[in-house]
């Protein structure tokens, strides 16, 4: 059962091919667009007519590739600026409430935890309507009043990344607290005993200590941007980001370019993962 | 030891009003007053002459139109299924990956298991759409083995719906079943075995019990994830799966009817907060403990 | 010279128990005073209600004759050495000393040179020269100890405080640390608060010794003082390895202890007034085989049951003749004692002074 007692034949193998399974399963979809983005068809199925690159570098009418496709391109960088200043933006404040929650003392501060908290029992269907409601009644008041239209309150660019930043915060602020936790208060004790003023103790001291989960936390506050699609598709303006964009093309116009650009997340993300596992290796 | 006194009394300075208006800004402007407009919306509706005022009627639409509370109660009892489903599947991986095999193995095969998460929902459900398909893989791999003749229909269907469905939530209930089974100490089960229990004994009376903080947690996460969810019901889900999310969507981008989708996305908010709140009570947990 | 520090009158209050209760001392300027007390004695609370990360409820303190009361702990003119140290795990020797003096540097207008200079001589005077550019997670225990200890004498505080930094260290490192504070403290002139549950560690080191017993002073004492003329029963139990014996009845001139151990009154001088419950004999007070001819010694046997053997500090446990009572008694290894074996009867005899009745 464990790797300590012993279990008969039956019951590893059985276990065996259920954990084999189980990962097929995980792995099936991924390599299935992986591969389809290199097969010389303009159909996204079987039966395999042999490699090509058309749809990442082709640019006839019949085939646009990735590259050649300014649409495509426009959405990437348009997720990808997104994506910055969405964790830019959760990666201060999600730090900030971590460090409010973790060490200060204050009336109400259990139900501002809990509100800090409710983005992740929130569907982000829910956010975004949300967001998008308070957003056009507070645009449509500012004009009647002022008479002056603020793009950020219209489905925008902007009012993505506000969306965005509402439940990126939250998961900056779990990952910052998780190794806050782990700090030794005394350490900002002795700054404060050397003369550091309160906030001297925190930068010098505290924010060094939290600096590998804050890095963390940004990477993956622009994950969570990048592929967010619940809340951000309310919130689009005219500039879709890469998960919309691809969402309409699967709707209404599949060709296998969207291989293409899915497998390009998948090799990114998994070139990622692959980064930081052995960085975590050598650390031990 | 408590010290209230001192802390008071450190507030009141610089640092503390720096780290929480940032914060007081973010909770009161991107969470409390949305939630507000939402609710005040739902209870406004145009009048004929263009003017909003107050009323039910966007909640007895609701209930008057069949269609609506059933997809409303199909999309609640599918959410509870699928939860079931994913701490059937996922309960024997996180006891594989935190007691069975190696750590070096583990820590491996956890890569693969959080690449699918980080790759997006998007890219795995279209991921499985080229698998499902009448021409997709599965039936041309199928076809060709002469196993049938004919294509299965399998995308759009109620069974693709639950499997992209499955797919994109269970990770969330495998990551926190790991964590509470790797502080539970190897020794509570050999001495459960050396008392002479027999596995499904020690499965049921030790590991399960021990594991139900995190169960709880993974429970609540999965079916939030679900309940909300848009793109595997909407993009893998066939005519007759309907989800409750995707009324909201067409209010909002198509009909237009924005009143109608605020009390539509409140009573969403409401029952999925209600079923979260009896799993919080049924189990004893603090809603703190989900979030770590 | 005069009073550096100064606590009157100071308790502290927690929600269910009271942690410091009516402390009542002072300092002299240059002095090493520590306070000797078990764990949760409320030691660690005093200091740092004198540090300023806590607050009293009741009392005062005073550094250099100003109150303290209000001020935030970077103000104070004290530095902590903390019982985990607390070194700044991502900076390096040198950024750890040098972290108090760059942040006082601009209050105090210090030049860069100034700085340079002042690092360079605690380094040196701690004997870390060289080991500048160190990460302090490479560093051994002393060394740590060494670094934590610079980077608060380097601030020239008024007072040191310090909250049992020998604890993390191994027993033969923690004796060398020992010499070594004392003679640095001798050297430098700052007044210490050294606090510790280590008896040999308050006794060597300290010119005062202040024992805190449930929150409160128990008695306020050179070593020497407290080790020969402990003032309460809890000291005389506490300082130093003892035999303890309760009186079961005081009729008359004959005393009994509860084991049956009969004494006459006048055996015992006492150290306080009032009936006498209890009394302490130190195993090194024993005199064994005495001569006849000495004066106030009063004389009995007792049994030996074991030897138990530690180099310099062998004893015999022994059973006073005619009575219940254990009585562990000093051997010192010279030949004149090589004879002793065990279940053989002994002679022994101890000076009334050294008989301790509370």
């Amino acid at each position: 059962m464990i790797r300590s007692l012993p279990s008969s034949p039956v019951y590893r193998i059985a276990y065996g091919a259920y954990v084999f399974l189980f990962f097929t399963f995980l792995v099936m979809p991924l390599l299935a667009i992986s591969v389809l983005a290199f097969n010389d068809s303009d159909f996204i199925s079987l039966p395999w007519n042999g490699l090509t690159f058309d749809w990442f570098f082709s640019d006839t009418d019949e085939r646009q590739g990735l590259f050649a496709d300014e649409d495509l391109i426009t959405s990437i960088y348009i997720s990808m600026s997104t994506g910055f200043f969405v964790a830019a933006l959760s990666t201060l404040v999600g730090t900030l409430a971590a460090l409010l929650f973790e060490e200060e003392q204050f009336r109400l501060k259990g139900l501002l935890y809990f509100l800090a908290l409710a983005p992740l029992v929130i569907p982000g269907v829910i956010l975004g309507i949300s967001i998008l409601l308070t957003a056009t009644a507070a645009g449509n008041y500012i004009e009647n009043s002022f008479g002056v239209d603020v793009e950020l309150f219209r489905p925008s660019y902007w009012l993505v990344i506000l969306g965005q930043f509402s439940f990126g915060a939250t998961y900056v602020m779990l990952l910052v607290s998780a190794r806050l936790k782990k700090f030794d208060r005394t350490l900002e004790e002795a700054a404060l005993s050397l003369k550091a003023t309160r906030l001297e103790a925190i930068w010098y001291v505290t924010i060094p200590f939290l600096r590998p989960a804050i890095i963390g936390a940004f990477v993956v506050a622009f994950i969570l941007s990048f592929a967010n699609i619940n809340t951000t598709i309310f919130l689009i303006g005219s500039d879709p980001t890469l998960p919309i964009d691809l969402y309409s093309r699967i709707r209404f116009s599949s060709t296998p370019v969207l291989n293409a650009v899915s497998f390009l997340i998948v090799i990114t993300i998994s070139g990622l993962a692959i980064i930081n596992f052995f960085a975590n290796r050598s650390n031990k | 030891m408590n010290n209230k006194k001192q802390n008071k009394k450190i507030n009141f300075n610089f640092t503390f009003y720096l780290l929480i208006v940032p914060v007081l800004i973010w909770l009161i402007f991107m969470i409390v007053i949305p939630h507000a407009e939402l609710l005040i919306s739902s209870f406004l509706v145009e009048d004929d002459s263009g003017e909003l005022v107050f009323s039910f009627a966007n909640y007895i639409e609701f209930f008057n139109q069949k269609i609506y509370w059933l997809t409303f109660v199909k999309t609640a009892a599918y959410s509870i299924g699928v939860t079931l489903l994913a701490f059937i599947i996922a309960f024997p991986i996180a006891f594989y990956l935190t007691k069975v095999t190696s750590k070096r193995n583990a820590s491996f095969l956890m890569l693969l298991l959080l690449i699918p998460l980080w790759v997006g929902e998007l890219v795995t459900v279209y991921g499985w759409m080229v698998l499902l398909g009448d021409h997709g893989v599965i039936n041309h791999f199928l076809m060709s083995a002469g196993i049938i003749n004919e294509p299965i229909n399998m995308l759009y269907t109620n069974f693709s719906m639950v499997v992209g469905l499955l797919y994109m939530s269970m990770l969330f209930m495998v990551i926190p079943v790991m964590s509470t089974l790797q502080s539970l100490d190897d020794s509570l089960i050999e001495a459960a075995c050396d008392l002479g229990a027999s596995k499904w004994d020690i499965f049921i009376k030790i590991i399960i019990p021990y594991s139900m903080p995190g169960i709880t947690s993974g429970a609540i996460i999965v079916f939030m994830l679900v309940i909300g969810d848009y793109l595997a019901p909407n993009l893998l889900g066939g005519k007759n799966s309907l989800w409750f999310t995707e009324q909201i969507y067409n209010n909002f981008l198509q009909t237009f009817n924005w009143n109608e989708g605020a009390a539509f996305g409140f009573l969403l908010l409401m029952l999925s907060s209600a079923i979260i709140w009896l799993a919080l009570k049924l189990s004893g947990q603090k809603l703190e403990k989900v979030g770590s | 010279m005069g009073k550096i520090l100064e606590i009157k009158n100071l308790s502290k209050y927690f929600d269910d128990f009271t942690a410091v209760k009516n402390v009542d001392f002072s300092v002299e300027e240059g002095g090493f005073f520590s306070i000797l007390g078990s764990s949760g004695c409320g030691k660690t609370t005093l200091l740092r209600i004198i540090a300023g990360f806590q607050q009293q409820s009741e009392g005062e303190v005073i550094i250099r004759g100003q109150s303290m009361k209000g001020i935030p702990p970077e103000k104070r003119p004290v530095n902590i050495v903390f019982q985990n140290l607390a070194l700044f795990p991502m900076m390096n020797v040198r950024e750890n000393v040098a972290f108090g003096l760059n942040r006082i540097r601009k209050r105090q207008k210090l030049k860069t040179a100034d700085i340079n200079s002042k690092i360079n001589e605690m380094l040196e005077r701690v004997g870390l020269n060289g080991y500048e550019k160190k990460k302090v997670t490479d560093l051994s225990g002393g060394q740590r100890q060494r670094v934590a200890i610079a980077r608060s004498l380097v601030m020239n505080p008024s007072i040191l405080l310090l909250d049992e930094p020998l604890g993390a260290l191994d027993r033969k490192l923690r004796e060398h640390m020992k010499v070594e504070l004392k003679l640095l403290q001798k050297e430098i002139g700052t007044t210490f608060v050294y606090i510790t549950h280590d008896q040999s560690e308050a006794l060597v080191m300290s010119d005062q010794v202040a024992v805190m017993h449930d929150g409160q002073f128990e008695q306020i004492d050179t070593p020497r003082n407290l080790y020969k003329n402990p003032r309460t029963s809890f000291v005389a139990g506490f300082v130093g390895d003892t035999n303890r014996f309760e009186l079961a009845s005081t009729e008359g001139d004959s005393l009994m202890t509860k084991g049956g151990w009969k004494l006459s009154r006048s055996d015992l001088t006492m150290t306080s007034p009032g009936t006498p419950e209890v009394f302490f004999i130190r195993p090194e007070a024993l005199i064994i085989n005495p001569d006849s001819s000495m004066n106030d010694v009063d004389q009995f046997e007792v049994m030996i049951k074991t030897i138990l053997f530690d180099g310099s500090n062998t004893k015999l446990s022994t059973i006073v003749n005619d009575s219940r009572e254990e009585l562990l008694i000093s051997l010192p290894q010279n030949a004149q004692f090589d004879g002793i074996e065990e279940g053989h009867t002994l002679n022994v005899g101890v000076h009334r002074n050294d008989v301790k009745c509370f």
